[in-house]
């Protein structure tokens, strides 16, 4: 199931677009804005479209119909989507973690903190889950991304003192929304 | 041989009893129950809104239904062991996403049952579609859509079709192709059940008959048991159903 979920993955053009895009702008901020301080707080957006879209995709075209009779088993597919998900996001968030500091480092000479990249990473891959889950519950792309960029651009900033670390939270909040996600797509008709 | 079954009987017993669906406060079925048996072809015959679709989204595990069963040699569709070897479906439209090609829909759903690769290209080859393998779905005609899907259900060699108004979208050519070839899947012992709300296009094809109006079967049997006293099929389809609107 894992295969199936990668190969419609990796055969959607618009992966490999949101992909290309992010890295592309990541590289691009890290010039910009010099200090190559948080370019990520902007290349995030890009991870939150892949994982919205990795689910919701399945509603173009009526996928979701053939979807269901193949792999009948929800909560297993959608574990499998999850999973094939991650796979496909690790390598890609691990390349847009390092790259603005090895930009900084060939630039700047400042060396590269390891510990902050595999954060990094970690930050960018629960995020894109985070997208599947919510674009699970709306089952629409705009919808789902409007949601999590308002969230995480205009909402977060305000409520930020009374929230934990944005990694605690992201930690404890991905779990939960991938059940939530899970048991309403066990119940609801297709 | 890629597939192994034992020889002889294939199984594909459908088996709906009692199947109550209603949604916002409306029942849309009200207790529907008939079975289709392997060998034959089970025409599942209604208006618009008779709940056709409705009951074959419950059969196939997409739809709830509140209360009855639907069930596949005595296994609900979402318990089948394996679902793409037992059951093929084509419901409305490709069923495919329109920014993949046409084999990398049918692969995915290969890779999903385990099946080797080159089934793709032999379904491909069945249904016409070799040449527009590598086109993505989103430029296909209605009628290449159709065929994609009738693939798509055909990639496990399954035991039992369900077809939801195949003919919708079709040309004459790909009509006289979709019933020559179910005629052909019935006769090689399958089951073959699909819904229509054209009477004409399935006497041929049909050789048992169930009509639903209203949420509930006013008729099953085969077709001479249902046409009965009329004059043929249509005609007995409009006095089954007459004072639903139409």
């Amino acid at each position: 199931m894992i295969g199936a979920e990668l190969s419609k993955l990796v055969s959607l053009p618009a992966t490999w677009t949101t992909l290309g895009s992010t890295l592309a702008a990541n590289v691009l901020l890290t010039f910009v804005i010099a200090v190559g301080d948080t370019p990520v707080a902007y290349s995030r957006a890009g991870f939150i479209v892949l994982g919205v879209l990795a689910t919701c995709s399945e509603y173009t075209g009526g996928q979701i119909r053939t979807t269901l009779t193949v792999m009948p088993r929800r909560v297993r597919q959608l574990a499998a989507k999850h999973a094939a998900l991650a796979v496909v996001t690790l390598p890609a968030a691990v390349v847009v973690a390092l790259s603005g500091p090895l930009i900084v480092l060939a630039v700047l000479g400042t060396p590269v903190g390891l510990w902050q990249v595999a954060e990094v990473t970690a930050y960018l891959t629960l995020l894109t889950l985070v997208g599947a889950a919510v674009g699970v519950l709306l089952r629409h792309t705009l919808a789902g991304v409007g949601l999590l960029l308002g969230g995480l651009f205009v909402a977060a900033p305000f409520v930020h003192e009374y929230l934990p670390d944005e990694m605690v939270t992201l930690v404890v909040s991905t779990p939960v929304l991938l059940i939530v996600a899970a048991l309403a797509y066990r119940r609801r008709d297709a | 041989m890629w597939f192994r079954r034992p020889a002889g009987w294939l199984g594909g017993v459908i088996t709906i009893d009692g199947l109550v669906k209603r949604r916002g406060g409306k029942e849309i079925l009200a207790g529907v129950g008939f079975e289709a048996r392997p060998g034959r072809v089970t025409g599942f015959l209604g208006p618009n809104g008779a709940g056709k679709s409705s009951t074959l989204r419950i059969l196939l595990g997409l739809d709830r239904a509140h209360s009855g069963t639907a069930l596949v040699d005595g296994v609900p569709y979402t318990r089948l062991a394996d679902p793409v070897r037992t059951v093929g479906a084509v419901l409305d439209g490709s069923g495919a996403h329109r920014s993949r090609t046409g084999r990398a829909h049918l692969r995915w759903v290969a890779r999903s049952a385990a099946l080797p690769l080159s089934r793709v290209d032999e379904v491909l080859a069945l249904v016409g579609l070799t040449d527009a393998a590598a086109k993505r779905v989103g430029g296909y005609s209605l009628g290449m859509g159709r065929r994609l899907a009738l693939a798509t259900a055909l990639l496990g060699d399954p035991s039992v079709l369900v077809l939801d108004e195949p003919l919708n979208g079709l040309d004459p050519e790909g009509i006289r192709f979709v019933r020559t070839f179910l005629r052909e899947r019935a006769r090689s012992g399958r089951t073959v059940l699909l819904s229509s709300h054209l009477m004409g296009e399935l006497a041929e094809t049909v050789d048992d008959v169930v009509v639903i109006d209203r949420g509930r079967i006013v008729a099953s049997g085969t077709l001479a048991e249902v046409t009965g006293e009329h004059r043929n099929l249509e005609d007995a389809f409009f006095a089954l159903t007459s004072g639903s609107g139409r």
